[in-house]
């Protein structure tokens, strides 16, 4: 099992509530960027590898699920948490069809966010590594041995 | 193309009601969501003190400040919603042009998140008050605002310049570009027409003057005259 620090990319237009809720996550332990844009979120995504991201769905121009899609070409298979002040079954539907991992209505608790970040984390590892261990079976089977 | 009756301006008008409330209850959610976090942050550093953990006690005071700010501006969007809801009351209302023009431009800002509009505001010395149908006033500028930013998918800086005579007040809202030659840019026209003549008033397209596009309300003072009658603003010079 890795031992790297979880690293947290925030995403929201609200900035007060952006550096509140990172702040909130700095005192759990937690590596956190933020980001006002998805513009400004795909940027740090090329620059950084993020274990996840958490993605208002509501923002001006480039919004919530646009930016998931980029997001998903630029990183594939990161991943994506969206906050939402509404949370509809159509919404849900949509991320979740877009690679989202999760879809949480606000407010969200802390601490709940935080379970919800170890929980894809986790997903994170477990679907990498089984990923690793198919590409060596296949490199064992490839030379016979 | 045929201009919506008085019966059909009400049925949509309650439709953009429902939208322009539903756009504000969206805000004032955001906003306690960041008053949330904040009462979330307090209890985390009243935990570390609790806990005998080093903590900065004067970021406790910087965070009720903040919160009292975020308590004032959910406060602001609910009297916009209170605004609106009270302006399809039914009776003309006398209001500061200034004051309801501030609402309204602050609606089309959240309503219109995804276009990053900006406004620039002109408004004539001294407050004047105007007594007119507060929500079909709002409507026309709000469709107006619409049909002049709706094709720009870059920034824009729409200006809105309010004049004032003894029995007329002049709104001017310029964009550098608008859909109002498009056939849905028709239909807003169509409809804001019948607005004007619900408020006594006229308007005036003004298409790619100076590299921007135009509207411009003439709207009586007051929409009834002593008699009871609709009272008529002829066009002024523009």
């Amino acid at each position: 099992m890795t031992t790297d620090p979880d690293k947290i990319l925030l995403v929201d237009d609200d900035v007060d509530f952006l550096e509140t809720l990172a702040k909130r996550l700095q005192r759990r332990g937690l590596y956190v960027e933020t980001a006002t844009s998805g513009e400004e979120s795909l940027e740090k995504v090329r620059k950084t590898v993020f274990h996840v991201v958490i993605l208002d769905l509501s923002m001006p121009g480039m919004d919530g699920i646009e930016t998931l899609k980029l997001l998903q070409k630029r990183r594939p298979g990161i991943q994506v948490i969206l906050l939402t002040g509404q949370a509809t079954i159509k919404a849900a539907v949509e991320a979740t069809r877009l690679g989202a991992v999760d879809v949480l209505e606000k407010p969200t608790d802390a601490i709940t966010l935080i379970e919800k970040i170890r929980a894809a984390r986790s997903k994170h590892i477990i679907t990498t590594e089984g990923s690793k261990d198919d590409e060596v079976e296949d490199l064992l089977r490839k030379h016979g041995w | 193309m045929s201009k919506p009756t008085s019966e059909q301006l009400r049925d949509e008008g309650m439709m953009f009601l429902g939208k322009i409330i539903a756009v504000q209850s969206h805000e004032a959610t955001n906003a306690f969501n960041v008053i949330n976090e904040m009462a979330g942050l307090q209890m985390d550093i009243l935990q570390d003190a609790m806990d005998e953990k080093p903590h900065d006690v004067s970021e406790l005071n910087d965070i009720c400040t903040q919160i009292r700010l975020h308590v004032r501006r959910g406060g602001q969007i609910i009297k916009n919603i209170n605004w609106f809801a009270h302006s399809v009351d039914g009776n003309d209302t006398g209001f500061v042009l200034e004051e309801a023009l501030s609402r309204i431009t602050t609606v089309a800002k959240h309503w219109m998140r995804s276009r990053r509009v900006s406004f620039v505001t002109e408004f004539p010395d001294g407050s004047p008050t105007v007594e007119t149908h507060p929500f079909f006033f709002a409507y026309a500028v709000l469709l107006c605002i619409d049909v002049m930013t709706s094709t720009a998918v870059d920034e824009q800086r729409v200006t809105i310049r309010c004049m004032k005579s003894d029995d007329s007040f002049e709104i001017a809202i310029t964009n550098s570009r608008s859909s109002l030659s498009s056939k849905g840019g028709q239909i807003i026209l169509s409809t804001l027409e019948s607005l004007m003549t619900e408020l006594g008033g006229s308007l005036k397209v003004l298409l790619d003057k100076e590299n921007e596009d135009s509207i411009v309300f003439f709207i009586p003072n007051r929409r009834y005259d002593a008699d009871g009658d609709l009272t008529r603003v002829k066009e002024g010079l523009q």
